[in-house]
């Protein structure tokens, strides 16, 4: 490939991972099973790396990410910068460009952050090569797949290629905990998704790129609560292995997740430390807000449901709005459902698009406060608008109650 | 003063260092549009990389890193250089994808080695970094 056999674009991506590999310390590469790009790419990296590509080596899927046609065509809302808040966005002829490369390559149009919710389901060991620092968490901690930390550049080049450095989360020695998580301080019998946000983040900043195990969260942890503790763990950190005692496959006992080693280190997490997270997430009063914002990650099917379910019979507060992330597959069955158009009649945004990192009734409207469940959207919406944008963080219900009022 | 490292990506920059003591994330920590530190959040608030030597411990955050750094290169608004005790993958593919220069896996830790405001060249192809104290 390097040689340019299998044309330019295969071997600008061979390059890039050849570089990648020797910068890691990888000897040699390993096969991938499954990617999961971003759209959204600045249209040259797209092009460069896909030139003479005809089929991709690997089962490839999308990212959601900033849609300049859908917002447009929706909301007026455009952007003549490349930047909605920091995170960069294609224009609309450059993403149209970049979605038909993308058909043409006939990559699955998941446009999601969760694909483990849409039929992307990693086996165990499967190599994962997925833009999207959540899905990867998600990929590890919940299906015992190798999903190690890479980038949106690095995942574009293993579609290509079918390959990827064989290193870090790759190899199983490297796979063993290290840091090991107490949560004995705190009462977990009442926790929500907000609360295992708020402990997710925590950890994840404590913890940088080591990793942890949760020695003594309930194994009956369910998909939605491990998205919620996972999902922050790199938002502030780089935490990308994640062990559940009795959640995670390699992790039946604390011993298998700690490889038949004593901890490094032990951080037992206080109350003080929650509220500290809880905090720094709710500078904004209830009464600021004027959007809600679900779905980062996307939501899940049972939270579509328990929404549709919170917005019966309310309508949206004047000025007020509520946007939810949902994948076009989840979106299908929820409308079968019926939950849809309990959501659509409440007056809520519901959409395939990323709606914290990239949303632009934040980033470009300027809305000041937002309400969210989310503990990866709140710091997105801190360190993206340079902290013009402030947040109150609660479960989904409260949220919902400060934008909608009864019908 | 020299440091001896291992090539993330090649090329040669020189400039003032700043030292940034926390991991260090493109998405979020960088505005690809000026080139500063914009989250008010972090301790550097403000802080001006372009040109600037980056020296830092590792990478963190979001898997966009390598997007921010490539605007940030077509705005000629990225570090001159970087330099890191170890590079996660995200910073290593920031570096490549956005072609700024950086070494890591020094013989010396840097972060004890530099000092903001020291003038520094670093030829990442060798791998060295020349620390000229301010």
């Amino acid at each position: 490939m390097l040689e340019g056999e299998y044309g330019p674009g295969t071997q600008r991506a061979m390059t890039f991972l050849k570089k990648l590999g020797e910068a890691l310390g990888a000897e040699k590469m390993a096969r991938v099973t499954s990617t999961h790009i971003l759209a959204g790419l600045p249209t040259e990296i797209l092009e460069q790396m896909t030139e003479g590509v005809t089929k991709t080596k690997t089962v490839v899927s999308l990212m959601p990410g900033f849609d300049p046609i859908y917002w447009r065509e929706k909301y007026h809302l455009v952007s003549d910068k490349e930047t909605c808040g920091s995170v960069s966005l294609a224009n609309e002829k450059d993403y149209a460009k970049n979605l038909a490369i993308l058909k043409k390559l006939k990559v699955l149009p998941t446009f999601t952050c969760t694909p483990y919710t849409v039929g992307i389901v990693p086996r165990r060991s499967d190599v994962c090569i997925w833009s999207g620092t959540s899905g990867q968490n998600a990929a590890n901690s919940m299906f015992g797949a190798r999903a190690p930390r890479h980038s949106v550049t690095t995942s574009l080049a293993s579609s290509v290629t079918g390959v990827v450095p064989y290193q870090g989360l790759l190899k199983p020695e490297n796979r063993f905990a290290e840091l090991l998580i107490n949560t004995e301080e705190l009462s977990l019998n009442n926790f929500t998704y907000a609360d295992y946000g708020a402990l997710g983040y925590y950890v994840g900043r404590v913890a940088g790129t080591r990793n942890i195990v949760f020695e003594d969260l309930p194994n009956t942890l369910t998909l939605e609560q491990c998205k919620y503790l996972t999902s922050p763990l790199t938002t502030d950190g780089a935490c990308t292995m994640c062990h559940i005692v009795g959640v995670t496959p390699e992790a039946p006992t604390l011993e298998a997740a700690l490889g038949g080693k004593k901890a490094k280190e032990v951080l037992r997490v206080r109350k003080k430390d929650m509220q500290d997270v809880r905090d720094m997430f709710n500078d904004a009063s209830g009464n600021e807000v004027k959007l809600a914002v679900f779905g980062c990650p996307h939501l899940t099917i049972l939270e579509l449901r328990e929404l549709a379910s919170l917005l019966e019979n309310r309508r949206m507060k004047e000025e007020a709005q509520l946007m939810a992330g949902v994948s076009n597959i989840t979106y299908a069955m929820a409308k079968e459902a019926g939950y849809i158009d309990t959501i659509v009649k409440a007056g809520a945004i519901l959409n395939n698009c990323c709606v914290s990192g990239s949303n632009p009734l934040v980033h470009i409207s300027g809305v000041s406060a937002v309400a969210t469940n989310s503990a990866r959207a709140a710091r997105f919406f801190h360190t993206q608008t340079a902290g013009r944008c402030r947040t109150y963080y609660g479960d989904m219900e409260s949220c919902v109650n400060l934008v909608t009022t009864a019908d | 003063m020299k440091l001896k490292g291992y090539t993330v990506n090649p090329g040669e920059g020189e400039g003032e260092a700043v030292v940034v003591d926390t991991p260090f994330s493109f998405l979020g920590e960088l505005d690809p549009s000026t080139g500063k530190i914009p989250s008010p959040f972090h301790p550097q608030f403000g802080q001006s990389l372009k040109g600037k030597i980056l020296v830092f411990p590792t990478g963190k955050g979001s898997s966009m890193g390598p997007v921010i750094g490539w605007y940030a290169m077509k705005a000629g608004k990225n570090p001159a250089a970087m330099v890191c005790i170890e590079a996660e993958p995200i910073i290593a593919s920031v570096a490549i994808t956005a072609n700024i220069p950086m070494v890591h896996k020094l013989d010396k830790n840097p972060l004890e080695m530099i000092e903001s405001g020291d003038y520094v060249k670093v030829d990442a192809t060798a791998g060295i970094v020349e620390v000229i104290s301010k």
